[in-house]
């Protein structure tokens, strides 16, 4: 071999060193993700059994010692993450199918605890079903949708089920569904909406959710309405608390340095106007000089 | 787009395996070279005319001259011969005033559309043992053509060409294209080792009257007749060395328009000229030229029409869908600054673009070492990445079209 051919190895060994380095490192990086995802299934595994054992344990016991919120954040960042690992790893990734088997897995689990415990505690626990494939204009439009959903109404439990993975307990549980195959497909309650929904239309399936969050926002303006009014600037209190609300009369507290209730406001919201005014003013002006005398 | 993913990595491989070749080339020593490098004292110095062919330059060609006349070389060696090719404007008038000086002789001709027909035109007057080019937007460093000299005293050299440096950059395109004549000097640096330069440029390139005595005059070639002399020579194994410390000083082009025009004519005239010259391409005989420099020069220009669109769709892409996705559900309004360092995604191409970027800085700093230019990084390197994310592959493109379909560009 001469001096030449020589050279057009080496370089050809270098070239090929480097792309095995930087291939290497960003499987590395790679693998050393989905290891981080496997830690997270394990880890939610454990608490959904823990939970299920829980609920097995306190049959008899009362609602209140039963934990609902844990698992559902940690069920979405497992949900987030798998998402951005398929994004990078591809979708026929052996080790992101069997994650996303898990995950499924998971939600299943998920949703059918939290609707026994919503059957037996009475509790509101709202949920949806989302199905979808994968390349499909529609789903995509939708999992922006209720990407943002979620972040509007975080007491929304979402379970989302890709078709395309082959496995059994989807099936099965998409069979329980009077379902046509048709994607994007969502279910609430036991009704399937099939295609693709805006925020608007989703929003006019949970009216109750809604509601709430609406009286929750109301509710929140009436407080800095309380606070920005002059009568109450003066007053020494650690915090203002929601105490009642109904009908469009929302009743407040403020509470002292001891805990205790020191003062009682109610408040009138007129939804026409959109406009908060007190409801007995009178009452609560000589109230507040009372208070402040005794205070002084 | 996975398949669009595979093509990405060939082209990828390709290009750093030149890349890497390169670099070899460029600290390897020139295995070819058995002479020694004498000393200017003991140098020959070989009677020389320049010829200076002016179309309209009366505004640079005074400093073109001035620089050929403090030129460091014994007055009775060298001659110098100004072409004026028809100008229409004062070029002639301005020219008068050396006719008095014995070094320097003027003519004048009918335009006949090309540079080469003014150069020809001269040769026939020249009986010197070397003949020069010096284009009059160009001038040259008064020790240029004494270094030259240490090149011919090989007999094997036919022609010897310069480190060409933008002068006094004033404007964002002439300072991006200052970093690029830096960058281009590494590899003309390399290619000299590899005897493969395929360029005589027109800012001083001087040759053996031999050359033109046996290979023939210049030829029109597409309106680059500076690149069909070098090939044609190489086709017939003729020398050409290059002299890093013989600096030539030349104008580029100030804004977008003549730049883009040059660099068409550029291209184009490469491109064509490799098709006529294909000959040498995957010869052995001719080497590393036939082998590598010559065919990555035709697939380095094919490579970015390829992925330009590519990555214009990459860049696209995204923004397409964010446009969906807040025409949906409106943009929201918060953002949050946990940064988890899982969705801190490192690819395949990130790697690969912070190596190219590596490569760049080092290129730039080899080439403007080669000229002993103190300062190595200056914004303008950002400045060429600029020119060659965004304005490059529109010459590319368009001379790769009128290459294809033979349109011609104009010369100027």
């Amino acid at each position: 071999m001469n001096i030449e051919h020589k050279k057009y190895l080496l370089v050809l060994l270098i070239t090929i060193g480097i792309f095995l380095v930087v291939f290497g490192f960003v499987n590395f990086l790679n693998n050393n993700k989905l290891a981080h995802i496997d830690d997270l299934q394990r880890k939610i595994t454990a608490d959904l059994i823990a939970t299920e054992t829980q609920f097995e344990l306190l049959k008899t016991a009362p609602c209140s010692a039963l934990g609902s919120s844990v698992l559902s954040s940690e069920l979405e960042e497992f949900g987030r993450k798998l998402d951005f690992a398929q994004d990078n790893e591809g979708v026929d990734n052996p080790d992101v199918i069997q994650l996303k088997k898990y995950y499924s897995l998971l939600q299943v689990k998920d949703y059918l605890l939290m609707q026994e415990l919503s059957d037996k505690c009475n509790s509101e626990i709202y949920s949806l079903l989302y199905f979808y494939a994968p390349n499909c204009d529609d789903c995509r439009k939708q999992g922006y949708v209720l990407t943002e959903f979620k972040k509007e109404y975080p007491e929304l439990r979402i379970y989302s089920f890709d078709s395309n993975l082959d496995f059994s307990v989807i099936n099965t549980f998409s069979s329980l569904y009077n379902f046509n195959g048709v994607y994007p497909s969502v279910v609430i309650g036991d009704a399937v909406y099939e295609g693709f929904m805006d925020t608007k239309k989703i929003e006019t399936l949970y009216p109750k959710m809604v509601a709430n969050k609406e009286a929750y926002m109301i509710q929140e303006k009436g407080k800095v309405f309380i606070l920005e009014s002059l009568e109450f600037s003066r007053l020494k209190t650690t915090g203002l608390l929601p105490k009642e609300t109904s009908n469009n009369i929302f009743i407040y507290e403020f509470i002292g340095d001891d805990q205790k209730v020191i003062q009682t406001v109610t408040l009138k919201y007129n939804s026409e106007t959109k406009r908060f005014s007190f409801a007995d003013k009178k009452e609560e002006v000589r109230e507040t000089k009372g208070v402040k005398k005794s205070t002084q | 787009m996975a398949f669009m993913e595979y093509f990405l990595y060939i082209f990828l491989f390709i290009t750093l395996y030149f890349q890497i070749f390169l670099f070899v080339s460029f600290f390897q020593k020139k295995s070819t070279d058995n002479t020694e490098k004498r000393s200017p004292q003991v140098l020959n110095y070989l009677s020389t005319t320049i010829i200076v062919p002016c179309f309209n330059e009366e505004t640079t060609v005074s400093r073109t001259l001035d620089s050929l006349l403090q030129l460091d070389y014994p007055t009775d060696k060298l001659q110098i011969m100004v072409v004026d090719d028809g100008s229409t404007d004062a070029t002639w008038e301005v020219i008068q005033k050396y006719k008095n000086d014995s070094r320097i002789c003027l003519m004048q001709k009918k335009n006949e559309g090309s540079k080469f027909s003014a150069l020809n035109f001269a040769l026939h007057y020249i009986d010197t043992e070397l003949v020069g080019v010096l284009d009059a937007d160009s001038w040259v460093d008064s020790q240029a053509l004494k270094f030259y000299m240490q090149f011919f005293s090989d007999a094997e050299v036919m022609a010897t060409i310069p480190s060409m440096v933008i002068a006094e950059p004033d404007s964002f395109l002439r300072k991006a294209q200052k970093a690029e004549y830096d960058i281009g000097l590494f590899a003309r640096k390399a290619f000299a080792n590899l005897n493969a330069i395929y360029i005589t440029p027109g800012p001083f390139s001087v040759f053996r009257k031999h050359v033109f005595d046996t290979l023939g005059p210049y030829k029109e070639a597409h309106h680059t007749e500076d690149a069909e002399i070098a090939l044609r020579m190489q086709k017939n194994k003729y020398k050409i060395a290059y002299s890093q410390e013989s600096i030539v000083y030349t104008v580029g082009p100030k804004s977008l328009k003549p730049l883009l025009r040059q660099r068409v004519r550029w291209i184009y005239g490469f491109l064509r000229n490799m098709f006529d010259y294909k000959d040498l391409l995957f010869k052995k005989e001719y080497k590393e030229l036939g082998m590598m420099v010559l065919p990555i020069g035709i697939f380095r220009v094919f490579i970015t029409i390829v992925l330009f669109p590519l990555s214009i769709w990459l860049i696209v892409l995204p923004f397409v869908r964010w446009i969906e996705k807040i025409s949906l559900v409106g943009i929201s309004p918060a953002v949050s600054w946990n940064i988890d360092w899982f969705f801190v995604n490192i690819t395949q191409l990130q790697l690969f673009s912070i190596l190219g970027i590596f490569f760049s800085f080092f290129t730039i700093w080899a080439g403007r070492d080669l000229i002993k230019e103190k300062r190595k990084f200056t914004i303008d390197i950002f400045y060429m990445f600029f020119m060659y994310t965004f304005i490059a592959p529109i010459w590319l493109i368009k001379s790769s079209y009128n290459a294809i379909f033979q349109k011609k560009g104009t010369w100027r």
